[in-house]
């Protein structure tokens, strides 16, 4: 009867949008989402980077993308895991969905989509917070490409997570252990190569490294690309898991 | 239309739902009358699809609620116990996001008709979380008519409600029954179950203790109405 996998997922993003917009059309939505990357870049840019020079770099350069790589994944990560848990055990909505005659594939489709959309918005504002605190970067393609990938492959991330997990409290869990030290570990703040081998090898194992390899290339050079087709690779495993615990999914 | 076969589902060492067997014909109105924990929910969860028995089996319209859920979620409207609306949104969004989702066509004409039918006009564009709380039961009902299922569960459609909005419930409940939908619903009300439903069954630690029309039912168990019947099988006290 469903030719097309994909049907359903239109109306099932079009919902999540409608509801992001009402968050966004709060000033606080735009302030919390700044105010951590603001105060990163005043202590560690302005502060304590004056002093400090990153691959013949300024640190402020170094600095912005990594912390837009780690709103990218904040943001899609918690928008779809916390989403879904409210959806689950407190708006029950999530019920409706499960009820409807949609394909795993469309659910996934519409809830990573909207993860994505959500995250690269809280990118943007990132971006625009270090262009305004003195960041000029080089344009490039590999930093948009490695934020779409990103996005999409933490999104999916919170969806697995958000219909694993039996409630809040549990997803606070995974954010602190997992999602967190990601942000602190992959070379958002300092790159790899400071790290002793035994540390630095093993965090080659982790989707941000690559996003945060692949967002500071100039273009699409042979490191881009690698980190790129790592990211893709994160990805596509990431997005059939989504795809796999959706399907079933019982209560 | 439902057959229901040695049903069980177990929540730990608990048995929420012990060995239900159940039929219920097309057109039938079945009310499943229990106290609190009976196993209301759990077995109209398990209809739904959402729920998976531990043992047993459930079939809605000859399609297995495991094995062939999509076939059944086709057929099913469902008004569980919560109000699951998205609050934020208003009753026309609710409405609109749920016939898109099943794919209807011509959704924006087919949502005003609805909001009409349930007279809900006046806010229709109001955020959820601004109606009352008979209005948000009418929403909810109305949007699992939207797809015109054959078979409709409601769990407890009127609980909390105060009198006067219970019976313009079971206005609206006894329209779509006319409708020819097959109807189970549950509920504590013992006056609700009989105003509703041509049969009924009392369930009580997830077993039917009691089954047939209300008139049987005081017949066969003592009555004088079919409340004493329910207090004298144990099925009326709070738990
Ligand atoms: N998710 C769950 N986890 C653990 N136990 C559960 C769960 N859902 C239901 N139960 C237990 O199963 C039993 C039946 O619950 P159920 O919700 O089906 O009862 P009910 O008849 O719908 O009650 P009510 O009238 O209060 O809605 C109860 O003892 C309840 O505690
Ligand atoms: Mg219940």
């Amino acid at each position: 009867m469903n030719a097309n996998p994909l049907a359903g997922a239109g109306s099932i993003f079009r919902r999540e949008m409608l509801l992001f917009r009402l968050k966004l059309a709060r000033p606080s939505f735009v302030l919390s989402t700044m105010i951590t990357p603001l105060m990163y870049m005043v202590v560690f840019g302005l502060g304590l980077g004056r002093q400090v020079r990153v691959d013949g770099g300024d640190y402020l350069s170094f600095l912005v993308p990594g912390l837009m790589g780690m709103a990218a994944m904040h943001n899609s990560f918690n928008w779809v895991a916390s989403g879904l848990n409210i959806a689950r055990f407190y708006h029950r909505t999530w019920q409706l969905v499960m009820l409807a005659p949609v394909s795993p594939v469309a659910v996934v489709a519409g809830n990573v989509g909207a993860g994505m959309a959500r995250g690269l918005i809280a990118t943007l504002l990132v971006g625009v917070a270090g262009l305004a605190a003195g960041w000029r970067p080089e344009p490039s393609v590999a930093l948009p490409l490695a934020l779409l990938l990103e996005t999409a492959l933490f999104a999916a991330i919170g969806m697995v997570i958000g219909l694993k997990t039996r409630g809040m409290e549990e997803h606070t869990t995974y954010t602190n252990f997992v999602i967190t030290p990601m942000g602190f570990f992959c070379g958002t703040f300092f790159p790899l190569s400071n790290l002793p081998g035994w540390l630095s090898g093993p965090l080659h194992l982790l989707p941000l490294t690559h996003a945060n390899i692949a967002l500071r290339q100039p273009g699409l050079t042979a490191e881009a690309l690698w980190a790129l087709a790592a990211l893709t690779a994160f990805a596509v495993a990431l997005l059939a898991a989504a795809v796999w615990v959706v399907a079933r999914y019982r209560e | 239309m439902i057959r229901i076969e040695a049903a069980t589902r177990r929540y730990g060492a608990a048995v929420a739902v012990d060995g239900v067997d159940l039929h219920i014909a097309e057109g039938e109105a079945f009310g499943l009358l229990g106290p609190n924990g009976a196993g209301k929910t759990t077995l109209v969860r398990m209809l739904s699809t959402l729920a998976r028995p531990d043992g047993g089996r459930l079939a809605v319209g000859g399609h297995d609620t495991v094995t062939q859920a999509g076939a059944v979620k086709r057929l099913l409207g469902v008004v569980f116990q919560e109000n699951n609306l998205d609050r934020d949104l208003s009753p026309r969004q609710n409405l609109t996001f749920h016939a898109r989702l099943h794919r209807l066509d011509h959704v924006e004409k087919r949502v005003a008709a609805m909001i009409g039918r349930l007279g809900l006009a006046a806010k229709a564009d109001t955020p959820v979380d601004r109606l009352s709380g008979g209005q948000r039961r009418r929403l909810v009902i109305g949007r699992a008519l939207m797809t015109e299922p054959k078979v409709l569960l409601l769990d407890e459609p009127t609980t909390g409600l105060d009198p006067a909005i219970r019976r313009d419930l079971w206005d609206l409940v006894r329209d779509i029954r006319d409708g020819g939908c097959t109807i189970v619903l549950t509920t504590h009300y013992v006056e609700e179950a009989e105003a509703l439903c041509g049969r009924v069954g009392i369930i009580n630690h997830g077993r039917i203790v009691a089954l047939g029309s209300p008139e049987e039912l005081v017949a066969r168990h003592g009555g004088p109405r079919l409340e004493d019947v329910v207090v004298a099988l144990g099925a009326g006290g709070r738990e």
